[in-house]
């Protein structure tokens, strides 16, 4: 990969076949994450944002009120997947209550803006053709940055990275380890992020 | 935080997400007025470059306030971003978790 590097106004990057693949894979595997049962129906974040106004969004959202936990389990709930509870920390450390009340009226924000980031990088990545030039808009570079952290963060799960020495740690495994492969993945996802930051200079 | 390279020269990018007007008055001057704060702590995944970005765009600090919080956050493990009304920190905690930062609302100590 060639990285990424301001020419006629736009930010271009190289991707070999392989990084497009693994990029757009992860992506995808994000968006289907996002979209699980564990989270709320998609598009709920817009009545929470204040600019749905039909009559349908308001009885769907009321039944969510009243079906929904408000005690918000979400962050000690086994069933949801660690990475869900990395993406979406509780709002208050020592307040579960607080944390909960939060979430039910931001989560479902919060994943539609997670969501809508995640699309705008995989079109992106669509628009990859022979040259194997990507082609970043202005428009989109928070969207890529937004989805190469929550990328990094879920890998980040996966990997068991809590602390730098964890990290330090992975990378003195041996080639043959499987969590090889994925931390390398980890570090160019931050490599891309890095190289799209200095073009914002 | 994760170490990475000389940290560069990162101007606001977009239009802020969060009108925290309040954000911008000195730390010191706004703490006993506003009891809520917005933290954000450290962890090992975010790199250095784009937490600073990340003070930059949204709160519109300039590059020196920005690189000075981020550093608190790596060195101390958490630093005080805003503060403010209970609900400008929620909004800003939204922000901050949206950029994929680990941002809590407390309350001023």
């Amino acid at each position: 990969m060639h990285a990424f590097r301001r020419r006629h106004g736009e930010l271009t990057c190289t991707l070999e076949d392989a990084e497009l693949t693994i990029l757009a894979g992860l992506a995808q595997q994000l968006v289907e994450l996002l979209t699980s049962e564990a989270m709320p129906p998609v598009g709920s974040g817009a009545l929470t944002a204040g600019s749905g106004d039909s009559d349908a969004d308001i009885l769907g959202e009321l039944e969510r009120e009243f079906t929904d936990p408000v005690e918000g389990d979400f962050c000690s709930d086994e069933g949801v997947d660690p990475v869900l509870r990395r993406l979406f920390p509780d709002a208050y450390r020592d307040d579960p209550a607080a944390a909960a009340e939060f979430r039910r009226f931001s989560q479902a924000e919060q994943r539609d803006a997670k969501l809508n980031s995640a699309v705008v990088v995989i079109a992106d990545l669509n628009q990859v053709g022979r040259d194997r030039r990507c082609v970043v808009s202005d428009e989109h570079v928070e969207d890529w940055l937004k989805t190469l952290t929550a990328l990094r963060l879920a890998l980040s799960v996966r990997l068991g990275i809590t602390s730098s020495v964890d990290q330090d740690e992975l990378a003195e495994l041996p080639d043959a380890d499987p969590r090889t492969t994925v931390f390398s993945i980890y570090e160019w996802l931050g490599w891309v992020q890095e190289s799209l930051l200095d073009c914002l200079i | 935080m994760r170490e990475n390279g000389a940290m560069s020269d990162i101007p606001p990018l977009t239009a802020p997400g969060g009108d925290t007007a309040v954000a911008e008055l000195p730390d010191e001057a706004t703490l006993d007025a506003n009891p809520w704060v917005t933290i954000v702590w450290d962890d090992p995944v975010n790199l250095m470059s784009y937490v600073t970005h990340v003070f930059c765009s949204y709160f519109h600090y300039s590059r020196e306030r920005a690189e000075r919080l981020m550093m608190q956050v790596h060195m101390e493990g958490k630093a005080v971003v805003s503060s403010g009304m209970r609900e400008a920190m929620e909004r800003d905690v939204n922000a901050m978790q949206g950029f994929g930062l680990w941002a809590t609302v407390g309350r001023a100590q």
